[in-house]
């Protein structure tokens, strides 16, 4: 199958003009009117605004404006991957989102879109119109251009007379601008059937740029696992472990009709990528235990596919293979390197797991990036004059021995289990005196703090980087302050941070200091906890390394040895 | 690429779409269920037999190939007749060319259901003329008489089931341990924690007095290792409360058989208290006999 960039870019943007009086007229009095209405709508879709709209129907023999029967953008909206101009616009048609297509036939829906500078869309400055096609469950991507750069934005959709609910935006700076503080946060781990998604409902109410999500947006895992969300009856289908196209776009419709993670969309602009969960636990490029090579390509695309159509991103996949290592600039600030460390990676040494004596995770033949992807990063870090110099990935970077015996324990999954192409861009860091070197990761359910040193073992040795581990949003269920990894990980001296509960880290980077904010919640098995600051940290400018700010008394349960280990088993196959 | 340009008001809006990004190189491009031409289907076994109860649902594999030479995005749509119900009744997936997806599909007659011929029609792509096939499913009902297998009537639940598994497992006729693998057992969801338990519901009150606990022990996972070590058999008293009618401990084989005094309830659970991985508790199959 062929696939050219441009063509992918190019999809569904629209270019438009805000300069169409009647018809933003006609539309905010078909606005007003439907305000007005709302909850009691069901019966009349099209009025006034219908008629406007049939001017701009197109001879397509394809495509339809339907009379809804029930609310389409059930699924919210989102944006994402901000740039001085543009910022992807998402949304998708499901009025019944549960439903196989979510409840969409199979015909080519058009729908309109609206940028504004202000909430109320009186200045409205981009707008357009796309088709939501049946082959990509009637998800919308509008990569909008023409915007100005550091400036929030206002969007919204609109379709058969129904208009979603409005979403906040922000481009990035000019590269030239010297920006006093960029505030962000990462997020992680988002298990459905083990907990609510309370810490989204507070990330919304952050003053944040943009969120960056570090993977594991959905699992594979039926969604009983752990005994679900209390109170909720689905259908069958939700309990099959996820390898068709359908098993995931199903999943993420579950995941998306949260109102809690609605809200965390439509706040900001969110930078994703993924982790394993997105397809299939702890799976490396075209291995996984679960089939051979050929099958779980398949499964791959499928997955990846699903995950396009539901994420703010630019570009989709071409069958199993999909580009989502990316950079971002923030002015001369904070440049983030987007990592990929799933789709290329050689498959985990001696088997996977923790491992004392592995010889193989020392091979240098071994990659984790894949050797285009490490060549784009290392490039970019020895060319970057950013301030920050960010990378955004999934797993802990730095050494973790699991152990407190004599030897190490190291999971295989993690930059441990490949220790030379860790090696490679420690090294870099050095060679190139990358300004500031940033790590951030999820994937462990835990938050962390650890220095990046250039040996590890050598306590001695010098402080090269900084990372921030961020827990995760619901995976691993309640938690509590201190679990059972609390001490052996705190044991390597270069970790300086330990919680085992849910939430966020939320960053403020200025020219002089980074501050991480570590935000928890103390329960997610009932909705309605309260979050809080359990620790601050700074890294200050030129000085890599963790300084602690603040360190809040613990919150919820101090202690449970009962979370499950931050690689959950496959039974009986461990 | 498809360029469609709106003239309006003397301003033009113009909507790029690569829509078919799949269908670049597809005869069908341009409609939905883009490819799905090119899918055949095929099922095994040909036909099928259920049983009209709670986990009396069985597998049939269907298999979907891409006959062209380009990759497609496709759909498969299952239509069960009425009493029927199959899941998944839809297949969408990538498909390289040459590729056959096989995808177990679980065929159900709620209880209660006429035995009889029913069918399931599978139509590849969503419209247009892709191909059909057509399953044939007879429904049996559970057997009855003094030697019957009450659990295969009987409904289940448990303490917890690990995500990879259903409860349905461990009554669902099929007690062949090499099966473990393709989750045709009962695995809880509860690693390290005991007890665990599981529960059969007859629709009716029984007299019983056997139950076979079938526990994993293959040559892959031998029951030394994996199966069940301590465990209560119980029955449920009028009063909702468990009556303990067998024990079993430090088992390290697959079949355990025991007998207890004729005794009349709606259900009966396995109390799994320990196993020999200390981690969790499987059931390959459980049955209950009245003598």
């Amino acid at each position: 199958m062929t696939l050219h960039a441009d063509a992918a870019s190019d999809y569904t943007r629209g270019v438009a003009s805000g300069q169409s009086a009647s018809l933003w007229r006609a539309w905010e009095d078909e606005r007003q009117r439907l305000w007005k209405r709302r909850g009691f709508v069901a019966a009349s879709g099209l009025s006034a605004l219908g008629l406007a709209f049939d001017m701009l129907r197109p001879s397509l023999a394809t495509a339809a404006t339907p009379k809804f029967r029930a609310y389409p953008f059930s699924l919210g909206v989102a944006s994402g991957d901000p740039l001085p101009d543009s910022v992807v616009l998402w949304t998708r048609l499901a009025p019944e989102p549960l439903e196989n297509f979510g409840g969409m036939d199979a015909v080519r829906v058009p729908v309109q879109w609206q940028v504004a500078e202000d909430p109320k869309f009186r200045r409205v400055v981009r707008s357009g119109s796309t088709l939501a096609l049946p082959e990509y469950v009637h998800s919308v991507h509008v990569d909008v251009r023409g915007l100005k750069p550091g400036r929030p934005y206002y969007y919204r959709f609109r379709c058969g007379g129904e208009i979603s609910a409005v979403g906040r935006t922000r481009t990035a700076p000019a590269p030239s601008t010297d920006l006093s503080a960029l505030r962000f946060a990462i997020v992680s781990c988002q298990a459905w059937f083990d907990g609510f998604y309370t810490a989204y409902r507070h990330l919304a109410e952050e003053d944040l740029d943009v969120v960056l999500h570090l993977g594991d947006y959905l699992y594979e895992y039926s969604v009983r696992t752990n005994g679900g969300r209390p109170g909720v009856s689905l259908p069958e289908k939700f309990e099959r472990v996820t390898t068709l196209l359908n098993d995931y776009r199903d999943r993420y419709a579950l995941y998306k009709l949260d109102p809690d993670i609605q809200a965390a969309h439509a706040a900001f602009p969110w930078i994703v990528t993924w982790d394993d969960h997105e397809v299939v636990n702890n799976y490396a490029d075209e291995n996984h235990p679960s089939m051979p090579p050929e099958d779980f390509l398949v499964r791959r695309a499928n997955a990846y596919r699903a995950f396009w159509e539901h994420m703010p991103v630019r570009n989709p996949p071409t069958g199993p293979d999909m580009g989502l290592y990316r950079r971002f600039s923030f002015g001369r600030l904070v440049e983030f390197n987007v990592l990929d460390t799933r789709q290329y990676r050689d498959d985990q040494a001696c088997g996977d797991g923790l491992r004392t004596d592995c010889e193989e995770r020392l091979d240098p033949q071994r990659t984790l990036l894949g050797p285009d992807q490490e060549n784009w990063l290392l490039d970019g870090l020895a060319s970057s004059t950013a301030r920050w110099n960010v990378l955004a990935q999934q797993i802990m970077m730095a050494q973790l021995d699991f152990t407190l015996e004599p030897g190490q324990a190291f999971s295989m999954d993690l930059w441990d289990g490949y220790k030379p192409a860790r090696d490679r861009i420690v090294s870099a860091l050095i060679e190139h005196n990358v300004s500031n070197p940033v790590v951030l990761s999820g994937d462990i359910h835990r938050s962390m703090a650890a220095e990046i040193k250039a040996r590890f073992d050598d306590p001695d040795s010098p402080v090269v980087g900084t990372e921030f581990i961020g827990t995760s949003i619901s995976s691993g269920m309640d938690g509590a302050d201190r679990d059972e990894f609390a001490e052996p990980f705190l044991a390597n001296p270069h970790v300086k941070f330990y919680n085992a509960q849910r939430g966020y880290v939320q960053f403020t980077v200025m020219p002089e200091r980074l501050q991480a904010d570590y935000r928890v919640v103390p329960y997610v098995r009932e909705p309605g906890a309260q979050i809080t600051t359990r620790a601050s940290f700074v890294t200050e400018d030129g000085k890599p390394g963790l300084i602690q700010v603040a360190d809040n008394p613990p919150i919820g349960r101090l202690f449970s040895a009962q979370i499950p280990p931050p690689e959950q088993p496959v039974t009986p196959y461990e | 690429m498809v360029a469609i340009r709106w003239l309006l008001q003397g301003l033009v809006v113009l909507a790029v779409l690569a829509s078919a990004m799949s269908a670049s190189a597809s005869p069908t491009r341009g409609r939905p269920g883009v490819g799905s031409n090119d899918l055949t289907l095929s099922a095994s076994p040909s036909s099928l037999q259920v049983l009209a109860a709670p986990c009396g649902a069985r597998t049939i594999d269907v298999g979907v190939r891409n006959e062209g030479s380009e990759p497609v995005y496709g759909d498969v749509v299952l239509t069960p007749e009425s009493p029927l119900t199959v899941s998944p009744d839809l297949i969408s997936s990538y498909f390289p060319p040459g590729y056959e997806l096989v995808v177990p599909v679980s065929v159900r007659a709620p209880a209660g259901s006429a035995e009889g011929e029913y069918e399931v029609r599978l139509r590849a792509g969503r419209t247009g003329k892709g191909d059909e096939l057509v399953i044939p499913v007879t429904v049996t009902t559970p057997p009855d008489g003094p030697d019957a297998n009450l659990a295969l009537a009987a409904s289940v639940s448990a303490s917890s089931t690990h995500g990879n598994f259903a409860a349905c497992g461990a009554i669902d006729g099929n007690r062949n341990q090499d099966d473990w693998d393709v989750l045709t057992g009962w695995n809880d969801g509860t690693p390290e924690v005991f007890p665990d338990w599981l529960a059969v519901t007859f629709p009716q009150p029984e007299q019983v007095s056997r139950v076979d606990l079938y526990t994993l022990d293959s040559t892959r996972y031998p029951g030394s290792r994996y199966g069940l070590r301590d465990f209560d058999v119980q029955v449920l008293e009028s009063d909702g409360s468990w009556r303990t009618v067998a024990s079993v401990r430090d088992n390290t084989v697959g079949l355990v058989s025991s007998t207890f005094d004729p005794v009349s309830t709606t259900s009966v659970r396995v109390l799994a208290l320990a196993s020999n991985d200390a981690r969790y508790s499987r059931i390959v199959e459980l049955e209950v006999y009245r003598e």
